[in-house]
Parts: C-alpha cells; sequence; structure tokens
C-alpha cells in the first residue's frame, strides 16, 4: 500500500531543515557582492544590458586583431548584434554564466563557449574578407560611439524604469539625433520607444508595434511588448 | 515621436531587486538544489540566475507570481549548469545559523536527511515535492509552474510523499 501521507514525524523534519536547505547568512552576503559586481561592470537598465554584454565581447576580440581585421568586424557588428539580442533566457543565461564564471576562476582553453563565437566570427570567417575585401566593407558610422549609444539607450531606459517617460523621450531624442537612424542599439531604442507609447496609450503605439515588429520580426523584445501595450490598451 | 505627459501609477514597477533577492534567495537556491544542480555549484548558478533577475527585472509584469517567473529563470540556469557538471552525489548541509549547538547540529542533520531523500527522488517528484513542501506553492500554482495538468501535479505530489516518506523512515528507523 502506498502511504501518500507524509505523517508528523516527516513533518517536522521539513520544519526542522528547511532553512538549512538554503544559503547561510554568509553565503547571502557573499553571493550578493557577486550579483552586484557581476551587474556593475556593465549598465544595469534591461534594454541595453542584453546588448551590453555582446558589446564588451565584441570590443574584446576586435582589440586584439589587426586594423583591417577591425574593420570587417566592425561592418559585421550590426548583422551579430542584432541576432545576438534575440537571444532568450536560456541563452542570456549562458553568457552570464560563462562570464561570471570566467571572472572567478579560470577556465581551461576547452571551456564551451558558444555564445562568444556567435559573437565573433570564426578565424576562417575573419581571415577570409579581411584580406580580401577589407577597404570595401562600411566603416563604422564614425558620428557616435558604442559607449555613447549605450549610456542614451541606458538613460532612456532608465526613465521608463523610473516612469519618468519624458525623460526617457529625451534620451531617445538624442539618440536619434546623433545615431542618424545607424545606431547599433536601434532596436533596443525602438522598443523603449514603442513602450513608452504604449504606457502613454499614445494613438500611435499600435502602428509603431507593428513597425517594430516587421522590421525585427525575431526581436526578444516582441513578447514584452506586446504584453504591455495589451496591458495599458486594457487599462485605458 | 508624440509624447503626452500621463505619469503612470504600476506598482508593479517598484518591486525592486533588493526585495526580490533579500525575500527570494532561499527560493532560488532550494530550486536550484531540487533541480539537481550539484552543490557546489549552487552559489554560481543563484548569481547567474539573479543577474538575469537584475537585468529583466523591469520586463516583469505581474502577470504571473514572481515566484512563478523566478522558477521558469532558475529553471533554464538549473538546466545549464546540470548539463555542464555531471550528477554528483550531493554533499552534507554546510548551513550553520543556529545558536544552539545542538539545535544547529539537529538541524544540520534533518537537512542532511531531507536532501538524502529527495535525492532518491525522480525530478519530476523531486520538483513538484519541493516547490510543495518546502516552498509552500500550491499544487495549482505548481501545476502552472511546470505547465502541467493539476492531476499530474497532484500525482507526482502523491508519489513523491510516498517516496520521500519511505527515504527517510530507512535512513532513520525507529
Amino acid at each position: 500500500m502506498i502511504d501518500n501521507e507524509l505523517g508528523a514525524d516527516v513533518r517536522a523534519l521539513l520544519a526542522a531543515g528547511r532553512d538549512h536547505l538554503g544559503p547561510d547568512a554568509a553565503t547571502i552576503t557573499r553571493l550578493r557582492s557577486r550579483i552586484d559586481a557581476a551587474v556593475t561592470t556593465v549598465p544595469t537598465s534591461a534594454s541595453a544590458a542584453k546588448a551590453i554584454g555582446v558589446k564588451l565581447a565584441i570590443v574584446a576580440v576586435t582589440a586584439v586583431v589587426g586594423a583591417g581585421v577591425y574593420r570587417y568586424f566592425a561592418a559585421r557588428q550590426q548583422v551579430e548584434v542584432s541576432s545576438a539580442l534575440q537571444i532568450d533566457v536560456d541563452e542570456h543565461v549562458d553568457l552570464e554564466t560563462r562570464s561570471s564564471l570566467a571572472s572567478q576562476e579560470p577556465s581551461p582553453p576547452s571551456e564551451p563557449r558558444q555564445a562568444v563565437p556567435d559573437v565573433a566570427p570564426s578565424a576562417a570567417e575573419a581571415s577570409e574578407p579581411a584580406v580580401e575585401a577589407p577597404i570595401e566593407t562600411p566603416a563604422p558610422e564614425p558620428g557616435i560611439s558604442l559607449a555613447r549609444e549605450i549610456e542614451l539607450v541606458d538613460r532612456a531606459a532608465l526613465g521608463l524604469r523610473r516612469r519618468d517617460l519624458d525623460s526617457a523621450v529625451e534620451a531617445l531624442h538624442m539618440y536619434a539625433d546623433e545615431t542618424k537612424g545607424r545606431g547599433q542599439l536601434a532596436q533596443d531604442a525602438a522598443a523603449i520607444e514603442v513602450e513608452v507609447l504604449c504606457r502613454r496609450n499614445d494613438t500611435t503605439a499600435a502602428a509603431q508595434l507593428a513597425t517594430f515588429e516587421q522590421q525585427w520580426p525575431h526581436s526578444a523584445h516582441r513578447s514584452h511588448l506586446r504584453a504591455t501595450c495589451a496591458h495599458h490598451e486594457e487599462k485605458k | 515621436m508624440t509624447a503626452i505627459a500621463a505619469p503612470m501609477t504600476d506598482a508593479l514597477e517598484a518591486l525592486s531587486f533588493d526585495d526580490v533577492y533579500a525575500n527570494h534567495v532561499g527560493f532560488v537556491w532550494r530550486v536550484l538544489r531540487a533541480c539537481g544542480v550539484p552543490a557546489e555549484q549552487l552559489e554560481d548558478a543563484a548569481q547567474d540566475v539573479f543577474v538575469v533577475v537584475h537585468r529583466r527585472l523591469r520586463d516583469f509584469e505581474g502577470r504571473s507570481s514572481i515566484t512563478t517567473w523566478l522558477f521558469a529563470i532558475t529553471r533554464k540556469v538549473a538546466a545549464r549548469h546540470r548539463r555542464r557538471t555531471p550528477a554528483q552525489e550531493p554533499p552534507p548541509s554546510e548551513h550553520v545559523a543556529a545558536s544552539d549547538p545542538f539545535d544547529q547540529v539537529a538541524r544540520s542533520e534533518a537537512a542532511r536527511t531531507i536532501a538524502a531523500a529527495l535525492d532518491r527522488l525522480d525530478e519530476d517528484k523531486r520538483i513538484v515535492f519541493a516547490l510543495v513542501e518546502l516552498e509552500q506553492v500550491s499544487v495549482a500554482e505548481v501545476a502552472r509552474m511546470l505547465d502541467i495538468n493539476p492531476n499530474t501535479a497532484h500525482s507526482r505530489l502523491r508519489l513523491a510523499r510516498a517516496e520521500f516518506a519511505a527515504a527517510v523512515r530507512r535512513r532513520s528507523p525507529r
């Protein structure tokens, strides 16, 4: 006969041991420090943060290659980042995990490295065009640095998070002015813009969302934007 | 872009990372254990969970409970960590908190017994059992978290309780 009741003794055991199955106070404190260190290495607003981890990887890669290869990388950056931004939580975690582990304990060379190769071209990919056509590939937009893009998108995201929509809009306007429509974080900026419109119940919000979905049909922002816009539509 | 001021009063946006961490770090830790993350990787895995939480908290719309949302993230992180390392025998709990040394030993021993008994359950049952019996999540909510039929959740819980109790009694015969 299957005993499907736990019984008082087992329940008492669970009550006694439950808290000890969790982290102790020292671990909680240490873990919090580790998290703070991990999240302060990059700006923390959600929309920009996903991109920034990838961007830092790109910067690291481009720092160690020659100038010719750099041009090739820069030309590829827009495409690579766009696809890398469409990672789901699973892939996002993978990036985080590896970066955090790498920062704490040296990983052997055989440590799986899926996310970084997704961002950086393979040696074969990089060498071929770098030799044959590095000059023809367009140089990165000189008007605005990646750091500046990150700063502006982060500012917009922060404004959104603090419900300071005017501040978010101001940052987005600056982003649009400075990038002239050629920003590498255009998708993130557009996502924030759509969210601002939805939160303001702007009449153009639905159209902007449709445009966003048309432009980035596989964007990781889609589900969040749809949910947000639907939520605010209901509250009208 | 048009910009008509309309301040929002979405209480969810007041949900701070500090609160989420303080209130749910134990939940995340225990779920990671229940999902089979080796003890020596729990801290790394918990860090990964909360880094994601930190970056995605803005996306949390409150359409599910915060524990459901955390569970989804935690489960994915756990799967990643588990794939990277072979399964190992869980080491005893190292938790030290109680002021009374006898009580502390008893609680540590209880935790070891629970961990050993949990380890004897298969993962499907272990997760349901841990959520219901350790985290006090309702069976209906567990069914939603796991995207399974409530009857399935009930069935897993019933079997898990039986197996867990048997494992405990084998370990501590009276």
